[in-house]
């Protein structure tokens, strides 16, 4: 049975390779100079905060939302006006209650992680994250830019979310100029090494996850 | 009673044996253990391989071989440490300064160390850059080839 898993997830990774289905869920703010760096890495899709009008014709662009909410209150204000099949919805929690409410929320896709709000997920949050199968979003450039206490703090978490309580990880580049943007490759290796998983696990935080989210919402991820 | 006093010399006899083999066995342990190691794990034996990783830098000024080096070196020292450093032992083999691509020869063990950390190098003294991993080989000769478009 182990080797049947083991090759079963050998053959996806291979197959995801040879693809090459990536897709970056989290770019600040695109220009032509990023999406042609992009399309030379080899993502197929990309989920943008800002955008230039037609800056990118060559990928999938998505839209996205990245709320930043202080309490529930603000949380849920701010999720009022967002429109659910055109936007992909991303939290910054910076309270507990927030953090629990974007966890519950069904109009709520992601939570981010960083380096403020690493301190509001704990155990609870891991639970009710897996209750309502609400995945963790990873952006290297906020763990680049982040403090060196910060960094400790999400590598507990990001440790905890995979080896502890085994749910889906996002990760994205949070890129907004072209020297930002990872490689895909890069960013497999860097989750690898970082959470001491094995590539082809680690590349399905870049393809398989942030794919069905997108397939969920009822998108389609290739031209 | 002789055959009392045969069966207590045999017995003591037989427990001085197994003393002596215990010690012997306890202080030989490290080369049996080596012993058996060598036997079942074959990668234990194998000498260190190089691995040649074909890398391709976009920058919007001509970089120069030092600064590439310095550079990777500094980000690496930054993520693996002094020890990951020495034991991956990167070296830029083979820069194309025309091209803006290079060859970083490196410890296989640490192959996909070394592309993790590429994304970190964002810029080279102040000159914007990105670094793209194309491809790893296993000479010199096929680097070479893959860098100036010969095979894929």
């Amino acid at each position: 049975m182990k080797t049947t898993l083991k090759a079963s997830i050998r053959a996806r990774f291979l197959a995801i390779r040879k693809k090459g289905l990536y897709i970056d869920f989290w770019i600040r703010s695109l220009d032509s100079a990023l999406c042609n760096t992009l399309v030379e890495m080899g993502y197929s899709a990309i989920v943008v905060e800002k955008t230039e009008p037609d800056a990118c014709r060559d990928i999938v662009v998505f839209e996205k939302k990245v709320i930043e909410a202080f309490s529930r209150k603000e949380l849920l204000s701010k999720l009022k006006g967002v429109s659910r099949g055109k936007y992909i919805v991303s939290v910054k929690p910076r309270s507990v209650e927030s953090a629990r409410v974007a966890a519950r929320d069904s109009r709520v896709d992601s939570i981010i992680l960083d380096g403020d709000s690493a301190r509001f997920i704990d155990k609870h949050q891991f639970n009710l994250m897996k209750q309502f199968h609400k995945p963790l979003e990873f952006s290297l450039n906020n763990w680049f830019r982040t403090s060196l206490n910060s960094r400790v703090s999400m590598y507990r978490v990001l440790y905890l979310h995979i080896h502890r309580y085994g749910l889906p990880l996002i990760t994205s580049s949070g890129a907004s100029v072209w020297n930002e943007a990872v490689h895909p490759k890069s960013a497999i290796n860097f989750l690898s090494q970082l959470i001491n998983v094995p590539p082809e696990v680690s590349i399905q935080y870049i393809s398989v996850y942030p794919r069905d989210i997108l397939v969920r919402k009822g998108f389609e991820v290739v031209r | 009673m002789n055959i009392d006093f045969l069966i207590n010399s045999l017995s003591l006899v037989l427990a001085i044996a197994s003393l002596i083999i215990a010690i012997l066995v306890y202080s030989k342990y490290d080369r049996l253990k080596k012993l058996v190691l060598a036997r079942f794990i074959k990668q234990d034996r194998r000498r260190i391989r190089k691995r040649y990783v074909v890398l391709r830098l976009v920058s919007s000024d001509v970089l120069k071989k030092e600064e590439v080096e310095d550079a990777l070196s500094k980000v690496f020292i930054r993520f693996f440490g002094e020890a990951g450093y020495v034991k991956a032992n990167p070296k830029l083999v083979f820069f194309d300064e025309k091209r803006g691509s290079c060859i970083v020869r490196i410890n296989h063990v640490y192959v996909r160390a070394l592309v993790s950390i590429l994304w970190m190098i964002r810029d080279i003294n102040g000159k914007q850059c990105l670094v793209i991993p194309v491809k790893t080989t296993g000479t010199i000769r096929k680097a070479h080839r893959v860098m100036y478009g010969l095979t894929t």
